[in-house]
């Protein structure tokens, strides 16, 4: 019986670090897509100097997105926008416009995806 | 490396507590839902050693899922004879009142050298002494022998049997008292002692001592 409880008590766990790492992610989503965002913003204006201060913020806090968010994604996902990130400074740089305009929405969507992937739903299960 | 040495070893521990959970019954015979489960964790647990780019939780929560729905899956086939029907299959019948039932090998694809062997791992090497044989859920054969070719027992030749014990057990292990093993055999520390004091030695003089409930002992001194 004690085995029984054991497992119960695992499979509870399991469904709320579940449920807990979801939350997570989101908390964390909420946390970088508003840098973007402002980022977005700056650029449309024209400020550069505040679009590079955004992009540093952005690095700084993807820094920290991106050591928390190992434990519970695989490495290559986050990769893909590890890449992205490292582009922006030197395309503000030689302001490319337009490849950071792209570079921004790839990052966007990576970011909502890691969320969306993560979600219980039937076709990610499937 | 280091994150690989890491890795490993945190799952090797994670492995020994999924097989302890599962209990004893996952360490001999396996019945097929256990067979599953088994091939799995031990799929599942190489992934994240070999690559480091999967997060170590993306193999530690399915072995944990697996290893917990074994354990709460095979509570339930305690409780439901028709789930436990279900996962695990159920007994079939080849050999009945000394006829093999063709029907029911062909069913099972058991070929007839499968059940010569089968019969000759239990010690039977004739079909025609068999009286009863079952495939069990485990695959394994279990048969009882017509009458005839059955072992003598005690109750056959009327040796009184009425005194039985349970077979002996460790009550010392290199000095140690096993003392779980004496309350299972009815027998105290002072008894022990007693026993120790007959053959003249002390505790750490001893590498092996078994008693049985009956206070049969056997002792083994140590060497050193």
């Amino acid at each position: 019986m004690k085995r029984v409880i054991i497992s119960w008590i695992i499979l509870f766990l399991i469904v709320c670090y579940s449920a807990a790492g979801l939350y997570f992610i989101s908390f964390k989503n909420n946390g970088i897509l508003p840098i973007l965002d402002e980022l977005q913003v700056y650029l449309d204006t024209g400020d550069n100097n505040a679009a590079y201060e955004a992009a540093q913020r952005l690095a700084l806090e993807w820094e920290l997105y991106k050591r928390s968010m190992g434990i519970l994604i695989r490495d290559d996902k986050l990769q893909s926008i590890d890449t992205s990130i490292a582009k922006i400074n030197p395309y503000i740089y030689v302001k490319n416009t337009d490849e950071l305009y792209s570079e921004l929405q790839v990052i966007r969507r990576y970011i909502q995806n890691l969320y969306s992937s993560e979600l219980p739903m039937w076709f990610n299960i499937l | 490396m280091a994150i690989v040495f890491i890795r490993s070893v945190i799952l090797y521990a994670l492995l020994i507590f999924s097989v302890r959970l599962m209990g004893k019954r996952q360490i001999g015979e396996l019945q097929p839902s256990e067979l599953a489960v088994t091939i799995l964790i031990s799929n599942i647990a190489t992934l994240p050693i070999e690559d480091s780019n999967i997060p170590l939780l993306t193999g530690i929560i399915p072995i944990l899922t697996l290893a917990a729905l074994d354990v709460i899956m095979s509570w339930f086939g305690v409780k439901s004879r028709g789930l436990r029907g279900l996962t695990c299959g159920k007994p079939a019948v080849i050999i009945s009142g000394g006829e093999i039932d063709q029907k029911k090998m062909r069913e099972l694809r058991f070929s007839i050298d499968d059940l010569a062997s089968a019969l000759r791992a239990q010690g039977v090497f004739s079909i025609n002494e068999v009286q009863f044989a079952v495939v069990e859920t485990t695959g394994n054969v279990s048969v009882c022998q017509k009458k005839r070719y059955q072992a003598v027992t005690n109750r056959d030749i009327y040796v009184d049997t009425e005194k039985s014990y349970d077979p002996p057990d460790i009550v010392i292990d290199q000095g140690i008292i096993v003392s779980t093993a004496l309350k299972r055999l009815n027998l105290s520390e002072t008894w022990l002692y007693g026993a120790l004091e007959n053959e003249d030695m002390d505790l750490n003089d001893v590498f092996l001592m078994t008693a049985s409930s009956g206070g049969e002992y056997y002792l083994v001194r140590n060497e050193e």
